[in-house]
């Protein structure tokens, strides 16, 4: 992995046009594979900059670790797509890139909206849209985060303690799943591409994304008419899945194991308990779950996460921590694969895959409008 | 012509983040051959029977497995004998990509690893998957999705405030992480149109979930700072989820921005609070949250919650009613779009199964092409079409169990009995909300304006 390796995209050129998380991750992971991305944002920056964290919580508008995470890698053209030299600027951009990478909702003085328009005007730039609901259907026109697309997804309803109201997770993992299909959609069609196949536009929406990956509670409603709902952190048929309490903090813990009975008994001391229904059938440990977790939590309060973890991943149970952000930040697993590696040698998050001949490479953020003179001064257009 | 016709593709994958990567590339025209051992076939394949009816042969009546394995075909091989890997590495001569999601130990034991086949193979992409990647001091701990979740810290910034942390109810981890491999995979695809050369795809499910972490991890390296649950909230914003007229019926809001917090406090009739300074900025409108929330509840407590959708999202303020499994298979968004394409699960019903691959292309849209295999469905057909095996020779590795078997810790009585979900528990305890006497034939509906739609 040496900066000499091979880059598998290069000569490829995005022009993204700023639109909220999901364009912004899929044109990082596009940047991270070796494209070159031009990011094209407002005069002021985009509400990525704007957005935090920042160190000691002082607005910087090239500082900030939103920008760094989903910017890391990508150029800067600052320019107000809004006006006419802008949009100019712009259009020339377009012209020059092999994908443009958007949401049809951007306000700008550009035929976002009409896809046959931007293909008569950009007949070689594949378009590929993101928005959180797609150009067409009822909600064409809705908005919304992550949190109100999971609501209509199915995630929320199923995610939360059963005497609650439904809850979020603390992720915007709706978006995330938009960009993701956008990095995949724009790869998909960069391979048609290169077998002499030419597609022009891609239209994804965050919320079929987001709806696609529920298949846990559309299959046992398809198979049985069951309506799942929200029920701590346990899946519905199988016991234990669960994040449980131990006495410095939580385990995960999951059922799956090749002999789950001898693995568990052996686990928390209790050998006699192998051949006893309530560990041998996974059915028992679903109805009797009190007397299950009544079996498990003495032991669990006598010890700590890391001997529990080590113990049970000895006995191929997949139990696992529950690590927050400092811990993850510090594991040594993830420092042996060089994860937190960043550009410069300052921490950052690495690429969500591998790739052993032409590695995905986190790169550093854009300074607000640093490519302007390059990319765009020749048009007159620009901030 | 689909976008990845004439790619073939071995599918060694089991569960559910591997198949829908292998899933994706059928439904975009790939040959995908799944391959499973005869006698211990994907375990996917025991998950929640269709209609808790484990008797015959009910290993091929799971939901669950046909949404991950639609328009594959089968093969069953078992990999324990030294006939089964010999056909395997035939199939490879000619395969582009193989998918597996096995810790890197057991591959390594069968000679299979990434090393053993590498320069055997130089154009072969290898995308191998699992908890924590090929590498590392955790390369080979056994993990699944639904511990993924709270390991890969998802849970620590999840649940309630003060609350112990939360994994969702939904496991979208596996195609989350699965989905990242394939892009990697598409990568290392672009790479080698150019070069000719194929590489190893090392996906952690740790790693890509990592990436919804992103800026916590930059908050805390920059202010040392976490995020613990806080419920529905979020700093910089108005969000709730909020009851509405209905059982167990809620409806999402969330609120990022002047514009949208008035066209909010329009429609729910609080226009005072346009005027009132305490709530003129959003960090004074998160501090008074709770007085917000409670005149928001007291709006939407009356109205069905689409009705509130349509009205709210008409004026501006984002909102999505909550949406229950059968809200979703039927939600007139979605049936309009083509998410859905109807597919059987043969010896059950035809359902709707969703499109891992959602994109619309030009006006095109890629979905499912065939049923799920069975077992060894195509052995016959891959054998004769890839490797020339005539009738004999097929005939001679049936016999000596290469390609065949009973797959035979699913068939006892107490292994079918063992999988009969406990209905009447669930709905005791409350994990469901109701079993719908009426599922079959709503199914039916939907699966009907389905296929009056694909015409």
């Amino acid at each position: 992995m040496t900066a000499a390796a091979p880059r598998a995209l290069e000569g490829v050129r995005i022009i993204e046009i700023a639109a909220g998380l999901p364009v912004a991750y899929a044109g990082k992971l596009l940047a991270q594979g070796g494209a070159e991305v031009i990011r094209i944002e407002p005069p002021e920056g985009d509400p990525i900059r704007l957005g935090g964290p920042f160190p000691g919580d002082e607005p910087d508008i090239d500082g900030g670790g939103r920008h760094a995470f989903f910017n890391g890698g990508k150029r800067s053209v600052a320019l107000d797509v809004n006006s006419e030299g802008g949009a100019a600027v712009s259009a020339d951009l377009i012209a020059s890139a092999d994908v443009l990478l958007t949401s049809w909702k951007t306000p700008a003085q550009l035929p976002l909206d009409d896809v046959d328009a931007m293909r008569e005007r950009f007949p070689d730039t594949l378009y590929v849209s993101i928005s959180p609901f797609g150009r067409s259907g009822p909600y064409a026109n809705f908005d919304g985060d992550s949190h109100v697309i999971e609501a209509l997804a199915g995630f929320s309803y199923v995610t939360g303690y059963p005497d609650r109201e439904p809850v979020s997770l603390g992720v915007d993992t709706a978006e995330f799943l938009g960009g993701l299909y956008g990095w995949v959609t724009t790869l998909t069609l960069l391979n048609a591409r290169a077998h002499g196949e030419q597609h022009h536009h891609a239209d994804i929406s965050s919320y079929e994304t987001a709806a696609l990956t529920d298949d846990h509670n559309l299959a046992v409603y398809h198979g049985m008419g069951l309506l799942r709902r929200r029920f701590y952190s346990r899946v519905l048929g199988a016991y234990p899945s669960d994040i449980m309490r131990c006495r410095d903090g939580f385990v995960s813990v999951v059922p799956g194991a090749p002999d789950f009975a001898t693995s568990l008994g052996l686990l928390i001391d209790r050998p006699e308990m192998i051949d006893d229904p309530l560990l041998q059938l996974p059915k028992e440990r679903v109805v009797r779950w009190q007397d299950f977790d009544a079996l498990m939590e003495p032991w669990l309060m006598e010890h700590d996460a890391a001997e529990i973890v080590q113990k049970a991943q000895e006995l191929r149970l997949a139990f696992a921590f529950v690590p927050d952000v400092a811990d993850l930040a510090a594991d040594e697993h993830l420092a042996a694969r060089g994860f937190f590696e960043g550009p410069g040698g300052e921490p950052a998050v690495g690429p969500p895959v591998g790739l052993s001949e032409t590695p995905l490479r986190p790169g550093a953020p854009p300074a607000l409008g640093e490519a302007n003179d390059e990319l765009a001064a020749s048009n007159g257009g620009a901030a | 012509m689909k976008p990845f016709e004439g790619l073939r593709v071995i599918d060694l994958s089991q569960v559910w983040a591997g198949p829908v990567a292998a899933r994706v590339l059928a439904d975009l025209g790939a040959d995908v051959i799944k391959v499973e051992r005869p006698t211990v076939p994907d375990r996917i394949r025991t998950a929640y029977i269709a209609q808790n009816d484990t008797t015959g042969n009910y290993w091929e009546r799971a939901p669950y497995y046909t949404v991950r394995n639609v328009s594959k075909r089968g093969l069953a091989l078992d990999l324990g004998s030294d006939e089964g890997i010999a056909i395997l590495h035939g199939l490879l001569e000619d395969a582009d990509v193989l998918i597996e999601s096995y810790t890197p130990r057991v591959l390594e034991n069968f000679g299979l690893s990434w090393n053993d086949l590498k320069d055997r193979y130089p154009r072969l992409i290898m995308m191998s998957l699992c908890g924590y990647g090929q590498t590392g001091p955790r390369r080979n701990s056994p993990a699944f999705g639904m511990g993924m979740e709270p390991a890969s810290g998802i849970a620590s910034v999840s649940g309630y405030e003060g609350e112990p942390p939360l994994k969702s109810g939904n496991t979208w981890v596996d195609p989350f992480a699965g989905i990242h491999g394939l892009g990697g995979l598409l990568t290392a695809l672009y790479h080698r149109e150019r070069s000719g050369r194929g590489q190893q795809i090392d996906v952690s499910m740790q790693e890509g979930l990592l990436q919804l972490l992103g800026p916590h991890f930059h908050d805390y390296w920059m202010n040392d700072r976490l995020h613990p649950g806080s419920g529905n909230r979020r700093e910089g914003l108005v969000r709730g989820i909020y009851p509405t007229a209905g059982e167990d019926a809620w409806i999402a809001i969330s609120v990022r921005d002047d514009d949208e917090w008035a066209a909010l406090a329009r429609t729910t009739g609080n226009e005072a609070w346009l005027d009132d300074a305490r709530l003129a900025t959003m960090a004074g409108r998160h501090e008074h949250h709770d007085e917000i929330d409670a005149a928001i509840s007291e709006w939407t407590a009356t109205r069905d919650k689409f009705a509130a959708m349509e009205e709210l999202q008409a004026a501006g303020a984002p909102a999505g009613a909550v949406l229950n499994a059968r809200e979703l298979m039927q939600n007139e968004h979605l049936l309009t779009r083509g998410l859905w394409d109807a597919q059987p699960v043969r010896g059950f019903a035809t359902v709707p199964v969703q499109r891992y691959f959602p994109a619309h292309v030009d006006g095109e849209g890629y979905g499912a092409r065939g049923p799920a295999p069975h077992i060894g469905e195509h052995t016959d057909e891959v054998l004769r079409e890839l490797l020339g095996y005539d009738d004999a020779k097929i005939a001679e590795l049936r016999d000596a169990g290469v390609i065949d078997g009973e797959p035979e810790m699913l068939t006892p009585p107490e292994a079918r009995a063992a999988l009969i979900q406990p209905i009447d528990v669930f709905l005791a305890s409350g994990s469901i909300l109701e079993v719908d006497e009426q599922h079959l034939e709503r199914m039916a509906a939907v699966v009907a304006r389905i296929e009056a739609d694909a015409g």
